[in-house]
């Protein structure tokens, strides 16, 4: 299968893999603009448009891919859905948990805290602690996009930086 | 010490006595341990036994009950479910009496004998109380698990003042949820500062005067010599006399000074035990087919370098699964671990772990310190080093970053060449060199994460996250 790549023109041959698809990280094609922070909130974001919910929805979600900087490196990082998840073997509530069907790592928004017991053990720094006005103290994870299907930091990278698939491809530059 | 005997089971071949695998403990450890165990044997029988009469919930939840924020619905850790799906059978509010490790048998209050194949030692721990004059009365609660928690909520319309023994964790949590309350409290302290444990000395300072400022009284380098009965009622705390004679009116006293292994069981029957029950790297105690796993146990903490109990719920659920797995016929390692605590008490985020303090004999000139801090904001960082190693942490008011900085402790990882950039708020793994920025793109970080334990091969055999 051949996945094109929004604005880019490069195409990555999806190699195939084991089990869930992943975002991974082309560190050498970011650029570091923080687009996909960007789309990322609009995406989680009630109104869906990108004026509306930098000017207007507040508290605006948390970016739940984070761009993450040490010039020259930058690559952005969100949740990398472990077979064996850190964040849901220590979760206190249950919220986080593992969908038996699909291996994807959940999170319950009813059941959560904001304890942060999952933001200290997931070893990527990728559970982002949030307030929400209803809720008070939760989190942020990525969800893969799972309503559209096509993770938006994905598509919405100028530069092929965010890849979507099973395996990471092999980049020759 | 060998296992006492005792009468064959008199009914151990009738149906539903016998079970492929036994729990005693419904918490963090038990259910690890049989979620651990369904991740490999869908079919063998599962018993679990707890004394409690409650399905699983969670008790570092209890303070929020009290404080009203949640009803006990929501403090449940598995859906209604849970036993039916994973095919457990459940004996609530059941005492195991006995453990024959010879005859693999466990017996309950009935004189019921059960027989396992294998079996998992999740009993967890008891509030430590001290002997102290008037400890008897009623209205001297503990504040462990949701028990106490009920028996306090249930007193507290006549409550307008509680003194609170203990200013560790479970002190803290029980005080914030009774500030929430509208009750004033008065926490003593025997040594010189709350959280005393898992906080150095500047972090401390913050949260103190945090609570401070909920109008919580505190009184360190104390404690409590005598608790008070009323004149009509001696039964009944009138408050309590601190060992320098000031005397605290109130009508309850929560003890809360800590947690001490519940190993009864496992030391009659001839299990070795210390300052908990003693485990290897399989969590496989010293009795055949006897596992072990969360309060109850003693683990090595690869921070402090020592073998002692490290009772916080992640090492329970995590210890549980992986002796679970075990029973199943797997071969999982528990990772070495340390007590992390994360903390929202008061308003602020705090996670700590690892070496915070300098206890016991240790040489504070082995350990480099790089902290800062902005009190005002209630905002704190501070890293502990050994070497090239971060052995130790405190972050406060912003945590985000400390999941990577946790890992980075847990694996070991040379920090060396980023030691100036770890305090920046923007510290990051692409600040980490090429090798350890490659983990975060693999789908599941490397087996056998943290150092090698004292003595454990097999451990060191699997360090493959460690550089």
């Amino acid at each position: 299968m051949t996945l094109s790549l929004a604005g880019t023109g490069r195409d990555w041959t999806d190699t195939g893999g084991s089990h869930v698809k992943r975002i991974y990280a082309l560190e050498e094609f970011c650029i570091g603009c923080r687009l996909c922070e960007v789309h990322c909130i609009v995406a989680h974001s009630r109104s869906k448009d990108l004026v509306k919910a930098f000017k207007e929805e507040n508290p605006r979600p948390l970016a739940r891919i984070k761009v993450m900087e040490c010039r020259p490196v930058t690559f952005a990082l969100q949740c990398r859905f472990c077979e064996e998840p850190l964040c849901v073997q220590a979760c206190l509530t249950g919220a986080m948990h593992m969908n038996e069907e699909t291996g994807m790592v959940e999170w319950d928004e009813a059941k959560c805290v904001g304890c942060r017991t999952c933001v200290i053990y997931c070893p990527y720094g990728a559970i982002r602690p949030e307030k929400s006005q209803a809720k008070g103290r939760i989190i942020s994870k990525c969800d893969m996009c799972a309503e559209t299907g096509l993770p938006a930091c994905v598509a919405a990278c100028p530069n092929g930086a965010l890849y979507y698939g099973e395996e990471k491809p092999e980049v020759e530059l | 010490m060998t296992p006492k005997p005792a009468p064959a089971p008199a009914s151990a071949s009738a149906p539903g006595t016998m079970f492929d695998h036994i729990i005693i403990g419904n918490s963090a450890a038990g259910i690890g341990g049989i979620e651990g165990i369904r991740s490999r044997d869908k079919n063998g029988s599962i018993c679990v036994i707890s004394d409690e009469p409650y399905h699983t919930y969670s008790r570092t939840l209890i303070g929020e009950y009290l404080s009203g924020h949640k009803d006990f619905k929501d403090l449940m850790f598995r859906p209604m479910d849970f036993y039916e799906r994973k095919n457990v059978t459940v004996m609530l509010a059941t005492k195991v009496t006995a453990i024959d490790a010879g005859k693999k048998a466990v017996t309950l209050t009935d004189g019921t004998a059960l027989t396992y194949g294998n079996l998992l030692l999740a009993t967890g721990g008891k509030p430590f109380v001290p002997p102290m004059k008037g400890g008897n009365k009623q209205g001297v609660l503990n504040f462990i698990a949701q028990g106490d928690a009920e028996q306090i909520a249930s007193r507290l319309p006549a409550v307008k003042r509680v003194v609170v023994i203990g200013g560790g964790l479970i002190g803290v949590d029980v005080t914030w949820a009774l500030v929430r309350k509208g009750i004033k409290v008065s926490v003593v302290e025997l040594k010189g500062r709350c959280l005393n444990l898992i906080l150095d000395k500047t972090a401390s300072d913050i949260f103190e005067a945090r609570m401070r400022e909920e109008g919580v009284e505190i009184h360190v380098n104390t404690t409590v010599k005598e608790v008070k009965g009323r004149p009509g009622d001696d039964t009944k705390v009138a408050g309590v006399i601190l060992s320098d004679d000031t005397f605290i009116p109130c009508d309850i006293v929560v003890v809360a000074i800590g947690v001490v292994p519940r190993g009864e069981l496992a030391q009659a029957a001839g299990i070795k035990f210390d300052k908990g029950i003693s485990i290897d790297d399989h969590m496989k105690t010293s009795a055949p087919d006897v596992y072990a796993a969360g309060d109850c146990v003693e683990m090595y903490d690869f921070a402090y370098e020592v073998i002692r109990t490290m009772p916080v719920w992640p090492n329970a659920f995590m210890g549980g699964r992986i002796a679970g797995i075990n029973m199943a016929g797997g071969d999982a390692t528990f990772p070495t671990t340390t007590a992390m605590n994360s903390m929202n008490y008061f308003d602020i985020d705090v996670v700590s772990g690892g070496v915070v303090n300098f206890v016991g004999n240790m040489d504070p000139k082995a350990f480099e310190v790089l902290s800062t801090v902005n009190a005002k904001d209630r905002r704190y960082r501070m890293l502990t080093l050994k070497g090239d190693r971060i052995v130790g942490m405190t972050f406060m008011g912003e945590i985000s970053e400390a999941g990577i900085v946790y890992g980075l402790m847990k694996d070991g990882i040379d920090v060396s060449k980023v030691k100036g950039a770890l305090l920046d708020p923007t510290f990051s793994f692409a600040h980490m060199a090429k090798d350890t920025r490659k983990v975060t793109q693999k789908g599941e970080r490397p087996a056998g994460m943290g150092p090698p334990g004292p003595s454990s091969a097999s451990a060191a055999g699997a360090g493959g996250a460690r550089r």
